[in-house]
């Protein structure tokens, strides 16, 4: 189980983090919800070690080291680390070593999952924001991580893109990798969560089980709570 | 993934993106020979003059080429977040230092491999008096001055650091390299002046060695979060 103690962040003296306490099991989906600027993206980047909390700790699972927790730990994030000049294979054959084992049918493997089998060996400059994405989540999926990070991995995405991500979680789930994922699509994420996080202005304000008609219960009570925050 | 390994894959994924574009080699390359040929006009005629500060001469278009690179090489991995996509992976820091400095030392020593030759050739040098120094200096001055630049770099991008003060940074820490390359350049150029050349070698690899060895052990450390 990983887990976060009384997390605080500050970026350029505004408090970003604010006492964050999460426990997120082996296996388990979490749903993060929260409006722009909530601190979302910036939890995932505490947990992906990007950025140190000023105060608070890190609880690795089973006490990894730090570098331990990097290879169980995979990452779609706004930004697709991509190299743009290298072909889509050449960029997944990097990030495999990177992670230790190579495997050229595991890269065959994920690219046909998304879908960019066919122009593997084309520049990556050349692919659409939408296969650039999808490449950046098969990076993500590589080296069969533990633990994966999504920050709006739906983004720039067309319908059928996003249902093929969506199997691709909903499979992972019952193979027991677990994700935390930011969406916008708040009722999407809900679907493909065990449960759900919402953040408001760097806190973790309620959170509560994803269950078949708990969604709209749950928004509802969410609005309130922020309605009385701002009250 | 062994260290070395490590080593290899950051030395392949770079030298692999500079060589499919060749733009940064190509105006390395450009550059110090326009050099080459703007201090032989300006330098015309005055044998005499340019006996004297031949080294200077011969040295200075291969650096400023190599701080030319710097910035440059290298630079896929700030774009797209590549660089995240380092620091959440479980690669040392040492070694992304390492493969970065031999990457950008194979770049500097095309440069000399060019420039070089053209000194010899525009400036109507007699042939060295010994070329194995000359060898020695250049392979050791440039190694070392590369290893400061990617030491500075890498420093700058992966920190808070802004990369404007690379260039201000690195003459202060050169200067017992420059003192070095100048000695030995001027003792394998003129037969006469041969003396005490193996305490400059001696220094050139004390150098070396320290600005090698102690980022590639402290990065992992400097760098972690
Ligand atoms: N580098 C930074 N310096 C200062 N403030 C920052 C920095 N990065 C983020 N913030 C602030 O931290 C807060 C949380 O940002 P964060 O990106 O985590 O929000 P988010 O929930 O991911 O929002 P969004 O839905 O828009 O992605 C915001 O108020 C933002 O202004
Ligand atoms: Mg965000």
């Amino acid at each position: 189980m990983m887990e976060l103690q009384n997390i605080n962040l500050f970026m350029n003296d505004k408090n970003v983090l604010h006492s964050i306490n999460l426990q997120w099991r082996k296996g388990e989906s979490i749903a993060l919800i929260g409006a722009n600027g909530a601190g979302k993206s910036s939890l995932l980047k505490v947990l992906g070690t990007l950025v140190k909390p000023n105060s608070g700790k890190l609880k690795y699972p089973s006490d990894l080291s730090v570098k331990e927790w990097k290879k169980l730990l995979g990452i779609v994030f706004p930004e697709t680390f991509l190299y743009h000049s290298l072909t889509a294979y050449e960029n997944l054959r990097f990030y495999q070593k990177l992670y230790g084992k190579i495997n050229k049918d595991r890269i065959d493997e994920v690219l046909k999952q998304v879908k960019l089998f066919h122009v593997k060996q084309e520049i990556v400059d050349t692919y659409s924001k939408g296969m650039k994405q999808r490449l950046s989540i098969a990076r993500a999926l590589l080296h069969n991580p533990t633990y994966l990070l999504l920050d709006e991995p739906f983004d720039g995405l067309d319908s059928e893109s996003k249902e093929i991500l969506k199997n691709m979680l909903l499979q992972m789930r019952q193979k027991g990798t677990g994700y935390i994922l930011v969406s916008h699509d708040s009722e999407q994420a809900w679907e493909l969560c065990d449960r759900a996080v919402l953040m408001h202005e760097g806190r973790i304000i309620a959170e509560g089980k994803c269950t078949n008609q708990g969604y709209f219960p749950f928004i509802k009570r969410y609005r309130e709570i922020v309605k009385e925050k701002s009250s | 993934m062994t260290f070395i390994n490590q080593v290899v894959l950051i030395l392949n994924r770079d030298l692999r993106i500079e060589f499919r574009s060749k733009s940064l080699l190509l105006s390395m390359v450009i550059f110090a020979l326009l050099f080459q040929v703007f201090l032989q006009i300006v330098f015309d005629a005055k044998t005499q003059a340019i006996q004297m500060i031949a080294p200077g001469i011969l040295w200075l278009p291969v650096l400023l080429s190599a701080m030319l690179g710097f910035n440059k090489y290298g630079s896929a991995e700030r774009e797209n977040g590549a660089l995240t996509g380092l620091l959440v992976s479980p690669i040392d820091k040492g070694a992304l230092f390492l493969g970065k400095l031999i990457g950008n030392y194979v770049l500097v020593f095309i440069v000399i491999v060019t420039s070089v030759p053209i000194f010899f050739l525009f400036l109507k040098q007699p042939f060295p008096a010994s070329i194995g120094l000359l060898l020695t200096t250049l392979l050791l001055g440039s190694w070392g001055f590369v290893a400061i630049g990617v030491f500075l770099t890498t420093l700058a991008h992966s920190s808070s650091i802004t990369e404007l003060l690379v260039p201000i940074m690195i003459f202060p820490l050169a200067v017992p390299l420059f003192l070095a390359i100048i000695q030995l350049t001027e003792m394998a150029l003129f037969p006469s002046l041969g003396m005490g050349e193996n305490l400059w070698i001696l220094l050139l690899i004390g150098y070396n060695l320290i600005f090698t060895v102690a980022p590639t052990f402290l990065f992992d450390l400097l760098l972690e979060v």
